[in-house]
C-alpha cells in the first residue's frame, strides 16, 4: 500500500486549490483545541481561462474564455467538537459555486439519534461548444420539434464520381447553418433523513431526484416512404437512409428513494429496505425534416410543399420497485452466515409515439404493458476458526423474468419494405456459486484458492417469441425450424483462481496470482436473429456473440511494494489476460490484455516530497468474419479484423513546505497520458484488393489511429499571511492533442451526399488558467 | 435453482465438520455497553462524555496533541462523540493494553498496544485483527459480505482505506475518495486521464457511487446484483424494459462500454461497425470487410453498386457513426416502427 499523491491531476476547482492549502498556521500551533475543533473556511477569488473549450470544460465548467468566480466554503460546529458533552454536528459546504460544476450540502445530526441531510449537485455534460456543433434545423436546443429554414430546399444526393469535396449541399444551403451550444445539464438534489431508535435498530431514508434538461446528439435516419402530399405533388422522390444530427432533448427526472430498516444485536443483523425508482422523459418523440430527394432533383431546389417529416421515439418513462432484505448470523464467534433476497418489479407502459405513415397496419397494442420481475437470492457461509485458515462457501441466484407480453408488429423500415416482426422479451438467470480457502501458510506468506462456478440461462416466456421466424425457410431449409429467442440459451463457467502473497519483512511485500475460466456456451445453430426481419438476413453459419459465446480465459497478476529506505519507496505490478474463443468459427477469436504500473516516491525530508508514477495498458482483439450473406454452412471468403488499444501515463509530484518561515508551500503537478486505439482488416480469400475500394466501397487495411495525448501542469503556491487568512495562487496548463477520424464523416464537403454535416471537430485544445483565491479560516 | 440446492447441502455438510470451538482469534475488545435501552435514558450526555474522556484520558496522558500524528483529531469524528454511549475509547479499538499503560517494567522498552493499527514503533496487528475491532460495532449493512471479499482476502483492513484519527476521512470525502482507491487500483489513473471517462477525478462521481468496497453479492464489488441494475440507478432512461431489446444492453452494459474511460467516446470498448461485429454478422453491409474506407475519406472511385453509382466513400454504413448512424436507438425503442432499433 504505497500512496502516491496527487495522481489524479484533477480539473476539479476545489480540489485544484482547497486539497493543498497548507493551514500552515495551523501546522505551527498544537494547542489541544484546534485539534478537537473544526476549522472553517470561507475562500474566494478569481479565475481566467483563456480559450473555448467544451473538452477542457467538460465537468468543470469552464468551457468559455473568460473570468471566473471561485467560491468554496466550508462551516463546522456543533456542541459535540472540542471533547464537548454534546451529541450534535453540524456542517454546510459549497464547492466551486461560480461555475456549472457547483455543488451545495448542509447537514445537521444528534449522534446516536438522528441524523438529517440536504444536497444540491450540478453537472454539465458539454456536446458543442458554440463553436462545435452546425446544423440548418431550427428549434431550440432540448426541444423536440426541428424544421427546415425557409428556402433550404433540398439536399442532391446525385452521384459525383470525381468531384469530391463538394457534393451535396451549395454554398447558398451551407449558409443556413448555424451554431448550437449544446449540452446536457444534471441537476441532483437530494435529502437523508436518519433515526436510531436505540442501539439496536435504526432507519435511513434517502432521497435523490435528478432534473435533467439541454440535449445529446443522435443521428436520426429518414424514411424515404414517410413522403407528405406536398412532395408527391412536386413529384420528388425522396433519398432513402438518409442521416441527420439532431440535438436529441434529454428533458429527464429520475427520482430515487432508499428506506432501511436496520437491525443489530449481538449474534445478528438484519435489514429489510426499499429502493424505488421513477424515470419519467417529458417528451414522448423528436420530429425532424426530411431534406434529401432522389438524384434526379436539382441541387438546391427550394421545395414549394412540406418537407416530410420523420420521428424518433424517446426513452420511454418506467418504474422500478424493488423489496431487500438481507442479513447475517454468527453461528460460532468464527462461524458466519450471511444472506439476501430482494424482489424487484420494473414497469414501463408509456404510449406509443403515433406513427401511422410508418404503421400502416396499425397497431395490436398501444402501449408495451412492459413488466420485468427481478429477483435475487445469496447465501454465503464463511469460518475463521483459526487465523490460518479461512473457509467460504456462497452462492448467488439472479433472475430477470421479463413477462411482457409479445404481438406481432407491422410497419415500414427506413427502405421502405414492409416488415413483420415479433417483439422479444429477453429472460434469463445466472447462477453463481464459489468455494475459496485462505491458508496461512507461515507467519508472513498466505495462499488463496477459489472454485467459482456461474450458469446463465436465457429463454423467452411466450410461445410467439419463441417461434419468431414465422416460416421455415424455403432455400436454407432446416435453419428456421428449431429457432428460439436467443442464440446461446445456456453457459456455464467454471474458474480457478489462486493467489498467494509474501510479506518477506517490514518493507517488502510481494504478490502473485493467476486464475483459469472456462465458459462453454449451449448454441442454438438454428438461431434467427429477431432484430431483423426474415428478407433482411441472419447471423452466417458459425457467428458467435463473444459475450457469451464458448471461452477460455488465463489470469496472471503480479505485484511487489518496497520500502527502500525510510524516504524512498517503490512499487510494481502487472497483470496480463488472454481469451480464447474457442467454439466460434466466425466472431470474435481471441482477446489479450496487459498492464504495468510503476510509483516511487522520496521524502527529502518531512516538508520535501517527490513521487513519481508510469502506467501502461495494452489491449487487443482478434475478429474473424466471412464475406457473405445468410450462409448455412462454412464460408471460404473470410477476413480478419484486429484491435489494438494503447494507453500509458506518467506523472510527477512534488510538494515543498516550510518555506518563508513556514508560510509557503508550492505544490507541483504534472502529468502526460497517451492513448491509441487502431484496427486493421485483411482479406483472407483471393481475388481481393486491399488497394482500391471495391464496389462496396471499402477497403481492407489499417484505418488511421485514434489518438489523444493530454498534457498536464499544475502549480500552485500557498501562502499563509496570519493565522486566518491564506492566499493560493497558481497556474494551470492543459493541452489534448486529438486526433479522431470519426470526424472526417461530419465536415461538409467530406460528409457522404446522404448525410447532413455538422462541422464537429477533434476536440483538441491548449488552455491556460490563472486563478488566486483567499481563504479565511476560522473556529 | 439446482445448484443452490446442492450449494446449500454442502454448506450444511461443512458446517457439520467445523465442530471445532471459537478459539480466541482476536485480542480482547472492551466495547462500549451498548445494553438494550437507549443511552440517553441511562445516563445523561455529560456523565457518558465524561466518563469516556476519563477512559481516554489513560492514553491522552502521553499521547497527546504533541504527538507527530495528530491523534487527538478523532475528537473531531463520529468517533469522537463521547456524548454518544456508542461511541469507543481508546481501548475500545486498541485493547486493554495494560502491559503497555504498565510502562517499561523490564528494562526493554514499553510493550506495543494490544491492537496496532499501523506500523510505528512497533509493528502493527495482523489485518484481521485490526478488521475485527471495527467489525465489533460496524457490522452489517454495507459490511455485511465484508467475510470472503475480495479486499478482505487479500489481505486488508478497514484501516488500510479509513483514517479513524484524522478530522477528514479521504476516503469518505467524494474530492478525494478516488486517489485512495487507486493507490492500489492503479490502472483507474490511466482511464480515468482518457478522453471519454466518467468525473472521477472531477470529484463527480466516486468509487463508491458504484461499489461497495467492503463486499457485495454482485459482480466487481458492485453495490447492486446485476452491472445493469448498478448502471440504471442514474441511467434510468435505458432501464426498459423496451419494446424492442437488445441483448447485451440488458444483460450487462459493459459489453460495450468500459466505465473508467475509453480512448473511444462514449466510453465504448471499441467503435462501430467494427464493435458490432464483435456480435454480428447480419444484413446488408456487415459482413463486409470495413479497413481505411470508415475513415470518411472522400473518394475518386465511382461505382457504389448498391447506390446507383454514388461517389464510394465516405459511406455512411461505415463512417462516422456507422451502424449507429441509422440504428441509433441502440439502447432500445420503445417505437412500434422501431423493431430494428432505427426509430
Amino acid at each position: 500500500m504505497k500512496s502516491v499523491n496527487g495522481i489524479l491531476s484533477v480539473k476539479s476547482l476545489a480540489l485544484a486549490i482547497m486539497a493543498i492549502l497548507p493551514l500552515a498556521a495551523l501546522a505551527q500551533d498544537d494547542d489541544v483545541s484546534i485539534l478537537t475543533r473544526p476549522t472553517s473556511f470561507i475562500e474566494f477569488g478569481g479565475l481566467y481561462a483563456d480559450q473555448n473549450s467544451a473538452e477542457f470544460g467538460q465537468y468543470n465548467g469552464l468551457n468559455k474564455s473568460r473570468a471566473y468566480l471561485l467560491g468554496n466554503f466550508s462551516v463546522r460546529g456543533g456542541d459535540a467538537y472540542g471533547q464537548g458533552a454534546g451529541t450534535s454536528l453540524w456542517s454546510i459546504d459549497g464547492t466551486d459555486l461560480g461555475t456549472t460544476s457547483r455543488s451545495l450540502d448542509a447537514t445537521i445530526r444528534n449522534q446516536g439519534k438522528w441524523t438529517f441531510g440536504v444536497s444540491y449537485d450540478q453537472l454539465r455534460h458539454n456536446i458543442g461548444d458554440g463553436d462545435n456543433y452546425e446544423t440548418p434545423l431550427q428549434g431550440s436546443m432540448g426541444g423536440n420539434a426541428f424544421t427546415m429554414p425557409a428556402g433550404f430546399g433540398v439536399v442532391s444526393t446525385a452521384s459525383k464520381p470525381v468531384a469530391y469535396g463538394t457534393q451535396a449541399l451549395t454554398p447558398a444551403q451551407q449558409a443556413l447553418f448555424h451554431k448550437v451550444d449544446v449540452h446536457s445539464d444534471r441537476d441532483n438534489s437530494g435529502f437523508t433523513f436518519g433515526y436510531t431508535f436505540n442501539p439496536q435498530w435504526n432507519v435511513q431514508f434517502d432521497w435523490n431526484h435528478v432534473e435533467q434538461s439541454g440535449a445529446k446528439l443522435m443521428a436520426a435516419a429518414t424514411d424515404k416512404n414517410s413522403t407528405s402530399a406536398g412532395f408527391a405533388l412536386a413529384g420528388y422522390s425522396l433519398g432513402g437512409e438518409s442521416i441527420q444530427f439532431i440535438m436529441n432533448p434529454t428533458d429527464y427526472t429520475t427520482d430515487n428513494v432508499d428506506l432501511a430498516l436496520n437491525w443489530a444485536g449481538a449474534r445478528a443483523f438484519f435489514t429489510a429496505g426499499y429502493f424505488g425508482s421513477r424515470f419519467r422523459d417529458h417528451n414522448q418523440s423528436v420530429s425532424f425534416p426530411n431534406p434529401f430527394t432522389g438524384s434526379n432533383v436539382a441541387n438546391g431546389t427550394v421545395l414549394n410543399g412540406a418537407y416530410a417529416v420523420d420521428a424518433l421515439s424517446t426513452m420511454p418513462n418506467n418504474n422500478f420497485n424493488q423489496a431487500n432484505f438481507s442479513g447475517g448470523y454468527s453461528l460460532t464467534p468464527t462461524t458466519k452466515l450471511v444472506g439476501g433476497y430482494s424482489y424487484g418489479r420494473n414497469t414501463q407502459n408509456a404510449g406509443y409515439v403515433n406513427q401511422d405513415q410508418m404503421a400502416p397496419g396499425g397497431l395490436p397494442v398501444d402501449s408495451l404493458r412492459g413488466r420485468v420481475i427481478v429477483t435475487h437470492y445469496d447465501l454465503k457461509l464463511t469460518n475463521q476458526t483459526t487465523k490460518d485458515l479461512i473457509l467460504s462457501i456462497g452462492g448467488n441466484y439472479n433472475k430477470r423474468d421479463n413477462r411482457t407480453p409479445s404481438y406481432t408488429y407491422d410497419f415500414l423500415n427506413l427502405g421502405s419494405e414492409q416488415q413483420t416482426v415479433v417483439n422479444i422479451p429477453l429472460s434469463y438467470s445466472t447462477t453463481q456459486g464459489a468455494l475459496a480457502a485462505d491458508y496461512r501458510i507461515s507467519g508472513n506468506q498466505r495462499l488463496h484458492a477459489a472454485y467459482e462456478y456461474e450458469k446463465t440461462s436465457r429463454w423467452c416466456n411466450n410461445a410467439l417469441a419463441n417461434n419468431a421466424q414465422g416460416e421455415l425457410s424455403a432455400t436454407n431449409a432446416g435453419y428456421y425450424t428449431t429457432a428460439s429467442c436467443v442464440q446461446i440459451p445456456r453457459n456455464v463457467e467454471n474458474k480457478f483462481v489462486v493467489n498467494y502473497r509474501l510479506d518477506a519483512n517490514d518493507n517488502l511485500d510481494f504478490n502473485a496470482g493467476y486464475s483459469f475460466a472456462d465458459r462453454n456456451a449451449t448454441v442454438n445453430s438454428s438461431f434467427y436473429n429477431p432484430m431483423q426481419g426474415n428478407s433482411e438476413g441472419f447471423e452466417d453459419y458459425g457467428y458467435r456473440a463473444f459475450f457469451d459465446a464458448s471461452r477460455r480465459e488465463h489470469m496472471l497478476k503480479a505485484g511487489a511494494n518496497w520500502q527502500a529506505t525510510q524516504k524512498l519507496s517503490f512499487s510494481l505490478d502487472g497483470r496480463g489476460t488472454y481469451d480464447d474463443y474457442t467454439d466460434s468459427p466466425l466472431g470474435v477469436q481471441q482477446g489479450h490484455s496487459a498492464s504495468l504500473n510503476f510509483d516511487s516516491t522520496f521524502a527529502f525530508s518531512d516538508k520535501a516530497t517527490v513521487s513519481a508514477y508510469a502506467s501502461w495498458q495494452r489491449r487487443t482483439r482478434g475478429l474473424l468474419s466471412a464475406s457473405g450473406h445468410n450462409a448455412v454452412a462454412p464460408l471460404p471468403t473470410t477476413w480478419t479484423n484486429d484491435l489494438a488499444d494503447r494507453g500509458a501515463t506518467v506523472g510527477f509530484t512534488a510538494k515543498r513546505s516550510g518555506l518563508m518561515a513556514g508560510k509557503l508551500q508550492l505544490t507541483a503537478d504534472l502529468s502526460y497520458s497517451l492513448d491509441k486505439t487502431g484496427y486493421v482488416t485483411a482479406l483472407n480469400y483471393t481475388n481481393a484488393s486491399c488497394t482500391a475500394p471495391s464496389s462496396g466501397g471499402y477497403s481492407c487495411g489499417p484505418v488511421p489511429e485514434i489518438r489523444s495525448a493530454l498534457s498536464r501542469a499544475r502549480l500552485t503556491a500557498n501562502y499563509a499571511i496570519d493565522m486566518k487568512s491564506t492566499i493560493a495562487f497558481g497556474y494551470i496548463y492543459e493541452k489534448l492533442d486529438s486526433n479522431d477520424y470519426l470526424y472526417n464523416f461530419y465536415q461538409t464537403g467530406f460528409t457522404s451526399a446522404i448525410a447532413m454535416p455538422t462541422n464537429q471537430q477533434s476536440p483538441s485544445y491548449t488552455e491556460n488558467v490563472l486563478f488566486v483565491a483567499y481563504r479565511y479560516s476560522f473556529r | 435453482m439446482y445448484f443452490l440446492k446442492r450449494l446449500a447441502i454442502g454448506a450444511v455438510l461443512i458446517l457439520a465438520s467445523w465442530v471445532a470451538p471459537a478459539s480466541a482469534g482476536s485480542p480482547p475488545i472492551q466495547l462500549p455497553d451498548l445494553g438494550t435501552n437507549h443511552s440517553a435514558s441511562v445516563q445523561s450526555s455529560a456523565a457518558t462524555a465524561a466518563d469516556a474522556l476519563a477512559q481516554d484520558a489513560k492514553c491522552t496522558r502521553c499521547h497527546d496533541e504533541n504527538e507527530a500524528k495528530p491523534i487527538l483529531s478523532i475528537y473531531q469524528t463520529p468517533h469522537g462523540v463521547k456524548g454518544d454511549a456508542r461511541t469507543p475509547t481508546c481501548q475500545s479499538c486498541h485493547g486493554p493494553s495494560e502491559k503497555h499503560l504498565a510502562g517499561d517494567k523490564t528494562g526493554k522498552g514499553i510493550p506495543p498496544p494490544d491492537v496496532m493499527f499501523n506500523k510505528h514503533d512497533y509493528p502493527k496487528s495482523a489485518a484481521s485483527d485490526r478488521s475485527a475491532i471495527c467489525l465489533a460495532c460496524h457490522e452489517g449493512t454495507q459490511r455485511t459480505h465484508w467475510d470472503g471479499s475480495a479486499h478482505q482476502v487479500n489481505g486488508l483492513a478497514c484501516n488500510d482505506c479509513h483514517k479513524v484519527h484524522s478530522a477528514v476521512d479521504p476516503v469518505r470525502d467524494r474530492l478525494t475518495q478516488a486517489e485512495v482507491c487507486m493507490t492500489c487500483h492503479k490502472d483507474r489513473r490511466v482511464d480515468i486521464h482518457k478522453v471519454s471517462h466518467h468525473p472521477i477525478g472531477e470529484g463527480k462521481v466516486t468509487c463508491s457511487d458504484c461499489h461497495n468496497p467492503h463486499g457485495s453479492t454482485g459482480p466487481y464489488l458492485l453495490k447492486k446484483a446485476t452491472v445493469t441494475e448498478t448502471c440504471t440507478t442514474c441511467h434510468a432512461e435505458k432501464r426498459g424494459p423496451f419494446l424492442w431489446e437488445h441483448q447485451p444492453v440488458v444483460e450487462d452494459c459493459t459489453n460495450c462500454h468500459t466505465p473508467h474511460g475509453s480512448n473511444i467516446p462514449p466510453l465504448l470498448k471499441s467503435r462501430a461497425p467494427f464493435l458490432c461485429s464483435e456480435c454480428h454478422d447480419g444484413p446488408h453491409a456487415s459482413p463486409s470487410p470495413f479497413g481505411a474506407g470508415v475513415a470518411g475519406l472522400q473518394s475518386t472511385m465511382s461505382g457504389f453498386a448498391a447506390s446507383g453509382g454514388r461517389a464510394p466513400s465516405p459511406s455512411p454504413v461505415g463512417a462516422g457513426r456507422s451502424c449507429l448512424n441509422c440504428h441509433s436507438m441502440i439502447h432500445g425503442s420503445n417505437s412500434p416502427a422501431g423493431a430494428f432499433l432505427h426509430r
